[in-house]
């Protein structure tokens, strides 16, 4: 197996089964608690409403990458691949770089909503969604954004994938990274 | 911001008709004339600013208006249009708050403000007036609760044509260089949109019929991907 792959893979691994499921717990939570306080201050229904469409689009990016993105990434790293079909990675980053950009927005607005007079005390769940994001999302994000450039530029076997793809016999293809 | 000043009697004002102040008899009127002041804005100046304080209550006499607030995306969000005979402000106005959106003139409109203690004094005293200004609430409620109607359709619609763009990047289009390269169940697309298979469904006939894609069988063509794009909604 492709040595890139392989460290893409961890990575996918690590999103799958720590990040993700850790800042799906978080957003529950926040969801979730201060159900009591919440009707009593106008503010709190507000940011719910902003937790509610981060969850929605976190969810929507959970399921497109699962399903598609990222099997289409290893699949295009991957020293055996010969599936006569190859995914468009710049148009597959585009489209979830999107929708990490609308939840960027969100998370920014309800950062803003939580600096309201009123939500300074019973608001921790919710300050919680905003510091997990910031802390463990963004960055990992930034992290895996950067790892898919740079093998981009240095992968020999995501060349030849490409190459063959464009319909061009690659010579890149006995100096795959395995 | 400098404004031209107008003054048109409210005895002589055609608009009032169609305003809430219809309902005043004609002493009121004459008081009411005595206790506003008139402007005219330029197109694109702003009659008050989101965070504002209202100091009084605005009746269009002539042009657009368009309230907006600053979204989640810092994108502007339109929530709705005022023309003549409208007014303005009242929300704010009426429960003592600061205004939630900017007023901006679409085009040269003359408007007239009218005091606030003077309109609360007017409440207090005519119920007709209470009544038309509670009509008035009541009617923009309404389209108000009709826009998050609309808007959560479109987010559905925004989704169904970010899927399609996600199935298309991954898996390629077919020899005809439109057809999208997978054939998919209805209530697998709705899986992916996070819907019912009904809205799937009806969204992908919607699309359909707006020229979007052309469906045969399981196949989706895509048929106008710029227009595709744009109703995803996609930022670059």
């Amino acid at each position: 197996m492709c040595k890139h792959a392989q460290h893409l893979g961890d990575q996918v691994k690590k999103f799958q089964e720590i990040t993700y499921p850790h800042l799906t717990i978080v957003l529950t939570h926040a969801l979730h608690c201060n159900a009591a306080n919440r009707a009593a201050i106008p503010e709190k229904k507000v940011a719910k409403e902003v937790i509610h469409a981060i969850q929605t689009e976190f969810h929507s990016l959970i399921t497109y990458e699962q399903k598609l993105v990222f099997p289409a990434i290893l699949q295009l790293f991957d020293h055996k691949h010969n599936s006569k079909h190859t995914p468009d990675l710049a148009n597959l980053l585009k489209l979830t770089k999107s929708k990490e950009h609308k939840l960027h927005g969100y998370v920014g607005t309800l950062h803003t909503i939580l600096q309201i007079e009123a939500l300074q005390v019973h608001s921790g769940c919710e300050t919680r969604v905003v510091s997990q994001f910031e802390q463990i999302f963004f960055p990992d994000k930034q992290v895996w954004n950067q790892l898919i450039a740079d093998r981009i530029n240095n992968c020999a076997c995501f060349r030849k994938n490409m190459i063959q793809a464009s319909g061009f016999h690659s010579t890149a293809q006995k100096t795959g990274n395995e | 911001m400098k404004k031209n000043q107008f003054e048109i009697g409210c005895e002589t004002c055609n608009i009032r008709l169609h305003s809430v102040f219809h309902v005043l008899d004609e002493a009121q009127v004459k008081s009411l004339s005595l206790q506003k002041s008139c402007a005219v804005y330029k197109k694109g100046q702003y009659i008050f600013n989101e965070g504002g304080i209202p100091s009084g209550l605005f009746c269009v006499n002539s042009g657009k208006i368009k309230l907006a607030i600053v979204g989640y995306d810092g994108k502007e969000q339109i929530l709705r249009l005022a023309k003549a005979g409208d007014i303005l402000g009242y929300r704010a106005l009426i429960s003592n708050e600061r205004y939630h959106s900017s007023a901006i003139a679409l085009e040269d409109t003359s408007l007239c403000i009218i005091d606030k203690q003077y309109f609360f004094s007017q409440l207090e005293q005519e119920p007709k007036l209470m009544l038309e200004v509670a009509r008035k609430m009541s009617a923009d409620l309404k389209k108000a609760e009709e826009h998050i109607v609309s808007l959560s359709q479109k987010n559905v619609r925004e989704r169904l044509a970010e899927a399609l763009l996600f199935l298309k990047a991954t898996y390629g289009l077919q020899d005809d260089k439109s057809t999208i390269n997978v054939k998919l169940t209805r209530e697998e697309i709705a899986d992916y949109i996070g819907t019912s298979t009904e809205s799937c469904i009806r969204l992908l006939s919607e699309f359909n019929q707006d020229g979007i894609i052309e469906l045969h069988g399981k196949s989706i063509k895509i048929i106008n991907l710029s227009l595709l794009i744009r109703t995803a909604n996609i930022e670059d």
